[in-house]
């Protein structure tokens, strides 16, 4: 899939990815893959400045925790996140319903 | 190879040194992880860490887009970091006035005296209508991220943020040492706090202002971003109201000219003649000013 048709949805997909429980930087990447059925290909890293942002924005939260017995920075999905969550799936409802009536071709 | 790619990230990377790290920590783990998949798969350990660093994407790609990110946050934080050093100027310079009989520089003070205390007011109206100019833009985008020019608004406007806020320090330090030999004994040290207070502020804003610079210029040598990353071009009102003083520009420059030699009026002299050479002054300071400084500051077209 091309790449700019992610942008402006990653941090709602990291969101949604947080959403089952705390993960590191790595285990979102895989999740963001596996629950994309190996669609989403954005360079790795990219998720990382999402991260940051949502943080920043009070969104997640993070600690160091150990994951398989190595020391990790651990991303959690804060209250703050899951209302703008909530509203990311909103929106994306409406705006897939939308583009979805105009891009469905007409019966002849 | 890790610590290559590491080190390229490192430099590239235009934030503060403990978030740097904290970054480097976090891609240093995830490349690690995803080596030892990679390993656990089959693959060469070299050959494994050469394909997690390309998974993870160019070094340069991944900074510019944090750079970016901390480039828009200085929106916001720079009309809160001038404010603050602003005020502590002028505390420094009130604290600095309590050492005399009487508020204020005394009175008849000498040429040098008023002309630094002017050159200290014009630098503070600079300053503040710098600091002003940017927190209407951030009132602006308090909800919207900031766009590509924001960015370029707040580079200008540290510029002239810093070189009022410097001249105000230089004038006023100067107007209050000249005024040292009128003090009576043993009230040095309110003049000595309010001197160190404004001193300080002017070395700490210089030092946030050369960091915050450094950000939003690395942001802006980078190719821009589309609409979509940056947020949209909404005029809030702060930036309706200065848009309708601008389309005026007579009638804004006259109306800030006129405010301006009044309060300069009320301050050099008691009376109305003797204040007019100063109010002159101001007047044709503020119209020079706003000729000069309106469309970097973008108070006009």
């Amino acid at each position: 899939m091309r790449s700019e048709l992610l942008k402006g949805h990653l941090d709602a997909l990291v969101l949604a990815v947080l959403e089952d429980g705390p993960l590191h930087g790595y285990g979102i990447i895989e999740q963001l893959r596996l629950r994309s059925d190996e669609l989403f290909t954005l360079p790795e890293g990219t998720v990382y400045p999402a991260l940051y942002r949502l943080e920043h924005a009070g969104a997640v939260t993070s600690s160091r925790s150990s994951v398989a017995g190595r020391s990790r920075r651990v991303y959690r999905l804060a209250r703050q996140g899951r209302h703008a969550l909530e509203a990311s799936r909103r929106d994306w409802v409406q705006f897939s319903t939308a583009v979805a009536n105009i891009l469905t071709p007409r019966p002849a | 190879m890790i610590d290559e790619y590491l080190a390229q990230l490192r430099a590239a990377l235009r934030v503060p040194r403990r978030r740097r790290d904290r970054i480097l920590d976090d891609v240093g783990d995830h490349l690690a992880d995803a080596a030892d998949r990679l390993q656990q798969e089959g693959l060469d350990p070299d050959v494994a860490r050469q394909r997690a660093i390309s998974a993870f994407g160019p070094a340069m790609l991944i900074a510019e887009q944090i750079n970016r990110d901390a480039a828009i946050a200085t929106v916001r934080r720079a009309p809160l970091a001038m404010a603050a050093s602003g005020v502590v100027v002028v505390a420094g310079f009130l604290i600095a006035t309590v050492a005399q009989p009487s508020p204020g520089l005394p009175k008849p003070a000498g040429l040098v005296r008023q002309i630094a205390f002017f050159a200290g007011i014009v630098g503070l109206q600079l300053a503040v209508v710098a600091g002003g100019r940017v927190l209407a833009r951030a009132a602006a985008r308090w909800r919207t991220r900031p766009t590509w020019s924001d960015l370029g608004l707040v580079r200008r406007a540290t510029f002239v943020f810093l070189g009022g806020l410097l001249a105000t320090t230089t004038g006023w330090t100067i107007a209050l040492v000249d005024a040292v030999g009128g003090l009576p004994n043993g009230r040095l040290a309110p003049l000595v706090a309010g001197l160190v207070m404004m001193i300080g502020a002017s070395l700490a804003a210089i030092l946030g202002c050369a960091r915050w610079r450094r950000t939003v210029e690395s942001a802006l040598a980078a190719p821009e971003a589309d609409g979509s990353d940056m947020g949209n071009s909404v005029l809030a009102m702060p930036e309706r109201i200065i848009r309708a003083m601008a389309a005026q520009p007579w009638l804004f420059g006259a109306s800030a000219a006129l405010l301006a030699a009044l309060a300069v009026m009320s301050w050099a002299e008691t009376t109305v003649v003797g204040a007019l050479p100063w109010g002159a002054a101001e007047a044709t300071v503020v119209a020079v000013g706003y000729v000069w400084l309106g469309p970097a500051l973008e108070l006009r077209t």
